[in-house]
């Protein structure tokens, strides 16, 4: 009986070394919303949906409680707080959520088409670019929302560097902006040659909120590209970094 | 000889007791002000300078995590999954490394307070807000914490925080209970324990802000107002006369305070309760669940006269995240957040904060160190609540605990201080607030509570 078990064990270990690869095909090759999966028509519809029933609460920029302006209390449907909670998700699930329990107050009274318009307008504001083809019921169950990505399989917690460009948004949050892929390291502070790659290198695509940047004086550094170092934490399908050195690289971001 | 005497004495000689004398009131149609001078206080200690009247308290029953609201530790990031020497704590328990929060904290306020992105809103009335980081306790399992949290005593016997300050301070609007609880109907959020029932905290669900189902029945459909006031009278002559052969009897006394109070709610009770008299841009800003209609509710009964509201968040024990900590309160706080910040800039705005005082916090914290992976324990040792209004000094945060956020080490600060401090801001010295029971004086602090002086304004 523990030859069997063992048996098991060992076919679902090589099962699951087999099918990993699968999987990330799947992860590469599936439809996301980088492909258009609305049209600019759809979301200037989905705008007017969107002034009449949810701006009050998520606010004129889609901030919604990330907006320092007192009394706002939707949660923000942009930016960084967007990739965290639909990251990694197909648009249904944005589109359902919208249906379940929105507007505040009287969930469900809109139509279909006015929720599928609503979450193009949405997904437009997150600068995923419209196409010929309307969003439907249909094409929301098979169109996928990216997540943050740049940190391709790093576990949580792994130190790492990144150079980007220092941004502070709004809402004062400390971005890593045009960053590369987050790569592992073993070197809290670069030295004279990695700071001279790290001011050429080109600018990436993607951007990571930088925790407890504040404890390393970023105000003068506003705008300017930097190399940081710091743990890689996953909050929902956004990718932080908590920020453990900060060493300015070039004086502009060269983007 | 002159004998002085108080005006409770000289009222209680007259026959029948506090309880007679407010009925009464009721069928004499005393006003209003009349009948608040009767409901006296029976605290007899030295009258300190009062900051505050009423007190409204946030519960977040099962313990809120420090770590990711209000006290950032980088540090856990460095030892993430270790346990280091340092981290020698006993947990309720199995628990791993340490767990670092995945949330940004930014500074916020005239002091630069550390606030999680999770609260954005009570972030944005940081001033009004102390944020006491070295809380501790003395128990990590939660039915005798949350009995210390509210009672000073793991006991489940005591009389609760609402039971003392209404018996010391009695209350200003005879026509609603002296004091609230929102959200739930007992426990030690409630219990009057030795005390008189009378200054037992009386429940109301909050799930439905529908008026009548928050306190069904108050109309009576069935007998109209002239035939209750009969019924009431001829209970009152049996009750005087019961009082006048048998002497004073402090549960029949209980009993007539709590017809008499609702008797009396009748009166303003459901157009008090009722949030659709507020504008709607003010129901807006505390939010339409659970814990907004609470805190609403708890400002509107402040401002007429209740003296202490308890506003427990729904769910039961649900701020006790054992695992998922990161996934549940992501989902969490947002109406917790928007309904407790709505609070205070409401009774700012309304200039009833400097009177009110406002604590938030549950019965401990949570531990550094992950359980489950992706949960936290129990954490008796450090842990944040915060006060605002009240007399307090608002816009800072008082202690800190150690580098992994584990255990209370600057300033810290206990239950018993806490409440010694709130009763101090009600104008009580919390060692002469007693009451003799089984032979011995009680008091909410026990024989421990030091007044923290540095947080007050």
């Amino acid at each position: 009986m523990r030859n069997v078990c063992l048996a098991s064990a060992a076919a679902m270990f090589c099962a699951a070394v087999v099918v990993l690869p699968a999987a990330q095909e799947d992860v590469k090759s599936r439809k996301t919303v980088r492909d258009p999966a609305y049209t600019a028509a759809q979301a200037a519809r989905g705008k007017q949906v969107y002034l009449a029933n949810c701006v009050t609460c998520h606010l004129p920029e889609l901030d919604g409680s990330a907006n320092p302006t007192e009394g706002a209390r939707g949660a923000p449907l942009v930016g960084t707080r967007f990739v965290q909670d639909f990251g990694e998700s197909k648009v249904s699930a944005l589109f359902n959520k919208m249906k379940r329990d929105m507007p505040s107050g009287r969930p469900g009274t809109l139509t279909d088409q006015q929720y599928l318009d609503a979450a193009t307008y949405v997904l437009q504001r997150n600068n995923f670019p419209a196409g010929s083809t309307e969003l439907t019921v249909d094409t929301a169950g098979d169109t996928w929302i990216p997540g943050a990505g740049g940190a391709e399989g790093l576990q949580n917690y792994t130190f790492v560097s990144a150079v980007g460009c220092l941004h502070q948004d709004p809402t004062r949050s400390w971005l890593l902006t045009n960053a590369e892929e987050l790569k592992k390291t073993e070197t809290p502070a670069a030295g004279v040659a990695a700071s001279t790659a790290a001011s050429s290198q080109a600018p990436g695509e993607f951007t990571f909120r930088l925790l407890d940047a504040i404890s390393y004086n970023p105000e003068p550094h506003n705008g300017h590209k930097v190399r940081v170092t710091g743990y890689m934490v996953r909050l929902g399908a956004e990718i932080r970094v908590n920020v453990q050195s900060l060493q300015m690289v070039g004086p502009a971001c060269g983007n | 000889m002159t004998v002085k005497l108080s005006r409770r004495v000289m009222l209680e000689s007259r026959g029948g007791g506090l309880g007679i004398i407010g009925l009464s009131g009721v069928f004499a149609g005393l006003s209003r002000g009349d009948v608040h001078a009767a409901g006296l206080g029976n605290y007899a200690g030295p009258a300190l300078p009062a900051k505050a009247k009423h007190v409204i308290m946030l519960y977040l029953n099962g313990g809120p995590s420090q770590l990711d609201m209000f006290d950032p530790k980088p540090a856990l990031f460095k030892y993430a999954g270790q346990r280091p020497n340092a981290v020698d704590l006993r947990t309720e328990r199995t628990t791993g490394g340490l767990l670092p929060s995945p949330f940004e904290f930014k500074r916020y306020g005239r002091n630069g307070v550390e606030v999680s992105e999770l609260l954005p809103q009570l972030a944005s009335v940081i001033d009004e807000i102390t944020v006491i980081r070295s809380m501790y306790t003395f128990n990590p399992t939660h039915t005798p914490a949350r009995a210390l949290f509210h009672t000073g005593s793991v006991l489940a016997t005591r009389p609760s925080t609402g039971s003392w300050v209404t018996y010391g301070l009695g209350t200003e609007n005879q026509n609603l209970p002296a004091f609230v609880a929102l959200g739930n109907a007992g426990g030690p959020q409630t219990r009057s324990g030795f005390l008189p029932s009378e200054y037992q905290g009386v429940g109301f669900p909050v799930a439905d802000p529908d008026p009548e189902k928050i306190i069904p029945n108050l109309r009576n459909k069935k007998v109209d107002a002239t035939s209750q006031r009969t019924d009431m009278d001829a209970l009152l002559g049996l009750n005087t006369d019961f009082s006048k052969s048998f002497g004073a009897d402090q549960f029949l006394e209980g009993r007539i305070k709590s017809m008499e109070t609702a008797y009396r709610m009748q009166f303003e009770a459901l157009d008090l309760f009722d949030i659709r008299n507020e504008p709607q841009s003010i129901r807006d800003e505390y939010g339409s669940g659970a814990f907004g209609t609470g805190c609403l509710l708890a400002r509107r009964l402040v401002e007429a006269g209740v003296r202490f509201v308890n506003v427990d968040y729904p769910g039961g024990q649900i701020w006790d995240d054992h695992r998922d900590v990161n996934d549940n309160l992501r989902k969490r706080c947002p109406d917790m957040d928007q309904a407790a910040a709505a609070l205070i800039r409401d009774l700012k705005r309304r200039g009833k904060l400097d009177e009110t005082l406002v604590v938030w916090g549950g019965e401990f914290g949570r531990t550094p160190v992950s359980e489950s992976g992706s949960g936290r324990d129990h954490n008796p040792y450090g842990f944040t609540m915060f006060v605002a209004g009240g007399g307090f000094k608002g816009g800072i945060a008082y202690g800190a605990t150690d580098e992994f956020g584990f255990k209370a080490e600057q300033n810290r600060v206990s239950i018993h201080d806490l409440h010694a401090t709130l009763l101090n801001q009600l104008g009580m010295d919390h060692t002469k607030l007693t009451y003799k029971y089984a032979g011995r004086d009680f008091r909410l602090t026990d024989v421990s509570g030091e007044i923290v002086k540095d947080i007050l304004a």
